[in-house]
């Protein structure tokens, strides 16, 4: 059985934007301490943008630099996820500028760069594989967000200028989505 | 197998796969963050030790400089590169006696706004005042956009931040001859910190280091974004306070006179909402920029209430409304009169039905209309004990489309 920290206990805003305030102090710990509450959330939106684990691991990095260059600027309007997410999706998307291409990558070739084999069971690298591969740009991008970062679907719908009711439908589409090729895959172990 | 445990994998698994890049990152900020400021922003904010901040900003500047050295010494005598940003992007190099060595046309719109004026030879202040008729004589600098930036490099910070205050009173001077209320922005950078930027989107040296100004106040604009934006839509950007920036000096107000006006936005706003502006309070209205569009953020309390709107400001579009409690008792029904909309207290009504509870029963309730493939629905949320539910409801039909009850 995994243990699981569900996204809402991990990323309480109050506290975020307390972290945030240090940061802004100066506070290394604070940066230490935010980026443990949050990095798997911005890795996953990073990959979902950047269709690529070398380009969302730099995202993972660039982002928190860019929280400690900037926290003292950071408003409390929305919530500090939404922030930081705003911060990784815009870095992710210089990624795939400066790359000069955002083509869609095989599954076996997702496969090979999301999930290394020691890293999980059999069953949750399905899971990723699936999420990474078998997804459309926009329901994988949502999927990580909720599911993963823990944002609520209306923050997904400000954050990628989207009506609340796409973002439902779509992430909705995506676990039903998820939820057939998984029974397939369990269906062929 | 249930959503939930799909996400909960999903959660587990890309924690497990997340690399950790805590060292880089703390190696990365090993100071305080004034300790990182460049060359163009040597006053910050907030510094805890604002002597050491200054210490630091000015290694950096000293650094910078030395490295652009190359490029002033190159020509053999070149002390000072002034550039002049409205669209049309001009740069002058200038030797140590601010005398025009050269002038360079950074975009075809430049090419045409320097033709015919021999600039080599003559004195800053002349080059400065002939480039500013001429744009003014081209139509560049209206009532429209009013706004240009001055750039200043030179190895020499006090002789660049010298020659960019007597540049602005110059243009200030020059064009209040002309009866333009212009709105000037003038900063001293290092360009060899924004050059790469500058080659990879096409801009000048100066907009590239202004844009990560702004960034750096607001980083959740994106670079290409807003090198796309003209130096008067960054202005105006510039004059919302959440935006402001320390390096940059600004005289006169940039023109919104291209867009609909902060009382035009305000009043689509409360329409909107079905409000008139006296039942208001708390009224502000900023400049903004929002996925690729210049918008006015409008925002205004009704009672207890906070509305926060997002108008564009090319053609009061409304991009963004406040999502309505539906138990916010002053919170009146938006306009709607659409044929067939169920309207929001009907749908608020099938998700409460449906959950089974009353409204008075649950918390932080709010319905929201949307166009989902031109059809109407409404999305309502609502919390109530431990669980969070989510309704998408058809606007027309009343029909259920789609819910989702979640741990909050």
């Amino acid at each position: 059985m995994l243990t699981f920290t569900a996204p809402d206990e991990a990323y309480a805003p109050q506290d975020l934007d307390g972290l945030i305030r240090l940061i802004a102090a100066g506070n290394r710990e604070a940066l230490a301490e935010l980026y443990t509450r949050t990095r798997s959330g911005v890795y996953g939106f990073a990959l979902s943008i950047a269709k690529s684990a070398h380009d969302a691991e730099d995202v993972l990095q660039e982002t928190y630099i860019r929280v400690w260059s900037s926290a003292s600027s950071y408003t409390a309007k929305g919530t500090p996820m939404a922030w930081l997410l705003a911060i990784a999706k815009n870095l992710a998307l210089m990624k795939l500028r400066a790359r000069g291409k955002s083509q869609e990558l095989e599954p076996e070739e997702w496969a090979a760069i999301a999930v290394p084999d020691s890293a999980s069971n059999v069953h949750d690298r399905h899971l990723l594989e699936a999420a990474l591969a078998i997804l459309s740009d926009e329901e994988r991008q949502i999927i990580m967000l909720h599911a993963v970062a823990g944002v609520k679907h209306r923050e997904i719908s400000s954050l990628l200028d989207m009506p609340l009711a796409t973002v439902l439908s779509k992430y909705h589409r995506a676990l039903k989505k998820l939820r057939t090729y998984l029974e397939g895959a369990d269906a062929n172990d | 197998m249930t959503d939930r445990e799909i996400e909960q994998r999903l959660a587990s698994t890309v924690e497990m796969v997340t690399p950790d890049v805590l060292d880089g990152i703390m190696a990365a900020c090993g100071a305080q963050p004034e300790a990182q400021v460049t060359p163009i922003s040597s006053a910050k904010k907030r510094s805890l030790f604002p002597r050491i901040a200054a210490v630091a900003a000015m290694l950096v500047l000293i650094v910078a400089a030395s490295f652009a050295l190359g490029r002033f010494t190159a020509g053999g005598s070149v002390a000072s590169i002034v550039s002049l940003d409205v669209n049309p992007s001009i740069e002058l190099r200038l030797d140590d006696k601010a005398i025009v060595l050269g002038a360079t046309a950074m975009n075809p719109d430049a090419q045409e706004v320097l033709e015919g004026i021999p600039l080599e030879g003559a004195h800053v202040n002349t080059a400065v005042s002939a480039v500013i008729g001429s744009l003014l004589s081209h139509g560049y600098i209206d009532e429209l956009a009013n706004s240009i930036l001055i750039s200043v490099e030179d190895s020499d910070a006090a002789r660049g931040e010298r020659l960019s205050a007597e540049i602005t009173q110059d243009i200030n001077e020059t064009l209040a001859a002309a009866s333009v209320n212009a709105s000037i922005l003038s900063q001293y950078i290092s360009g060899a910190e924004v050059d790469s930027l500058s080659q990879e989107y096409g801009i000048s040296h100066g907009k590239a280091a202004l844009i990560n100004e702004i960034l750096e106040a607001n980083p959740t604009y994106s670079f290409a974004e807003l090198s796309a934006l003209s130096v008067n839509d960054l202005n105006l950007i510039l004059s919302n306070p959440k935006n402001s920036v320390d390096g940059v000096t600004s005289t006169g107000s940039a023109s919104s006179g291209a867009y609909i006006g902060t009382e035009a936005a305000l009043a689509a706003s409360i329409a909107d909402a079905g409000l008139t502006a006296d039942q208001l309070s708390k009224i502000e209205v900023e400049f903004d920029f929002d996925n690729g569009l210049m918008v006015y953020d409008v925002e205004f309390d009704y009672g207890r209430t906070e509305y926060e709107y997002k108008i564009d400001a090319l053609t009061a579009a409304i991009v963004e409304r406040p999502y309505f409690t539906g138990n916010q008792v002053e919170t009146p029904a938006p306009s709607g009169g659409v044929d067939g909309d169920i309207g929001y207290e009907a749908a608020r009504d099938i998700a409460l039905n449906h959950a089974g509870f009353a409204a008075g029963d649950v918390r932080e309730l709010e319905v929201e209309a949307d166009y989902d493939d031109g059809r109407l629905e409404y999305s309502v949320e609502f919390k109530s004990g431990y669980m969070e539910y989510e309704y998408e409801i058809d606007g027309t039909t009343g029909a259920i489309i789609e819910y989702d009850v979640d741990y909050d």
